[in-house]
């Protein structure tokens, strides 16, 4: 199975969604391999903490060796995460994407590939790849045009869209309601992640939020829309409130420490 | 349940979207092609059940090549540039859902359009 996590706008959160969904999959037991398909701005590796690899998704596409497959570019985060990286160099800019289906068909894994935004030659390509895709959004109104322009191209092409995911969401009320975005794009809203500091914080800190906030609402809905995409139960931690005072207790303490 | 209200702006920018240009992506120009070979497409369509890993531009690229020849798995993946396994995986799915009949010759089995 091939998803690919699209979007309309850039930066409104798909290579943060595809990482910290990639570990939520991972954890409920799904053989699953986030690769980086944004060619022209790879961040995936970004994400996890580490910047150079040896041998990257351009590597084996460009090479085009009968014996080299993209699991020579297969890494694996300290999480358990698989991830395919992508470089960074700007001598890979004219990388051809349309050459990534070909080395997907047939994957031992479940894929899940972050896409660049909107609709150029490279989304496209990643859109061609996949079984499946979901489209990430913010509320608001240029977001969810731009969102409904990928809807519309990705049913044009038989690819199966799974909901769109909103993501940042503040609960304000300048912002467009799920219901109404649900009713004017006939797409299903299959996720709601609230737009919270640590996950910027975990940027910073190289660390997926999943990882370095497991509680906190956004990680939560991480989990809740792996559970839901693999037909897997999510079960709610109890005494919620309880564990986060602790666990705000306790990086207190070692925060103190460390000083 | 309750109504779901549409602001304006949003019904506004729907309404400029559209629609994509058809007959420019490769699937739909597939469909017309088949539809003017007498396939009924759609009802093809329907047969395919549970299409999950299966692309539906792949599974019409099949019945294009299989309307008028008949191709084992290996033949089928060389052609298309898939794998043996994958085409093989294409082959028997779309035998299973009725849209393809096969027959053996020796060893190897061979795979054409069903017609009604
Ligand atoms: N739910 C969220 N809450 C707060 N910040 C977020 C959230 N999701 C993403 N971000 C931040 O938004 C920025 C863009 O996210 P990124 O995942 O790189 O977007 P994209 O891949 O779509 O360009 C990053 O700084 C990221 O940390
Ligand atoms: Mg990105």
């Amino acid at each position: 199975m091939i998803r690919g996590i699209l979007s309309g706008k850039g930066g409104v959160g798909k290579t943060t969604i595809t990482v910290n969904l990639g570990i939520a999959l991972h954890n409920l037991g799904e053989n699953v391999v986030v690769l980086d398909g944004d060619l022209k701005n790879p961040n995936l590796s970004l994400h996890l903490g580490v910047f150079k690899y040896n041998l990257t998704l351009q590597d084996v596409v460009e090479k085009d060796i009968s014996h080299i497959s993209l699991l020579n570019a297969l890494y694996v985060h300290e999480t358990g995460l698989r991830f395919i990286p992508a470089h960074l160099s700007l001598n890979f800019l004219d990388t051809d994407a349309s050459k990534l289906k070909s080395f997907l068909e047939n994957s031992p894994y479940n894929v899940l590939i972050d896409s660049s935004p909107g609709l150029g030659k490279d989304s496209l390509s990643v859109l061609e790849c996949c079984d499946e895709v979901f489209v990430v959004t913010e509320p608001y109104l240029p977001d969810i045009t731009d969102c409904m322009k990928t809807l519309e191209v990705a049913k044009d092409r038989d690819v199966n869209v799974k909901g769109i995911i909103l993501n940042k969401v503040r609960g304000k009320d300048y912002e467009l309601g799920k219901e109404e975005i649900k009713a004017c794009t006939n797409t299903n809203v299959i996720a709601n992640l609230p737009f919270e500091e640590n996950v910027l914080r975990s940027l910073k800190l190289k660390n997926p939020v999943i990882n370095y906030k497991p509680l906190s609402k956004v990680s939560l809905g991480f989990n809740q829309l792996a559970a839901d995409i693999s037909d897997k139960e999510f079960v709610k931690p109890r005494f919620l409130p309880l564990k986060r005072a602790f666990s705000f207790i306790q990086n207190k303490s070692k925060s103190a420490k460390a000083n | 349940m309750k109504k779901v209200e549409i602001s304006e702006d949003l019904l506004r920018v729907k309404d400029l979207i559209g629609k994509p240009k058809r007959n420019l992506n490769e699937s739909t120009i597939l469909t017309n092609q088949l539809k003017d070979f007498g396939y009924k497409i759609e009802e093809i369509e329907k047969k395919i059940e549970n299409r999950g890993k299966f692309d539906l531009k792949r599974i019409k690229e099949l019945i294009f090549l299989l309307s008028d020849k008949e191709l084992n798995a290996n033949e089928v993946g060389r052609i298309l540039k898939i794998s043996r396994n994958r085409a093989s995986e294409y082959l028997l799915k779309m035998e299973k859902d009725e849209i393809l009949k096969s027959r053996f010759v020796g060893k190897k089995k061979y795979y054409f359009m069903k017609h009604d």
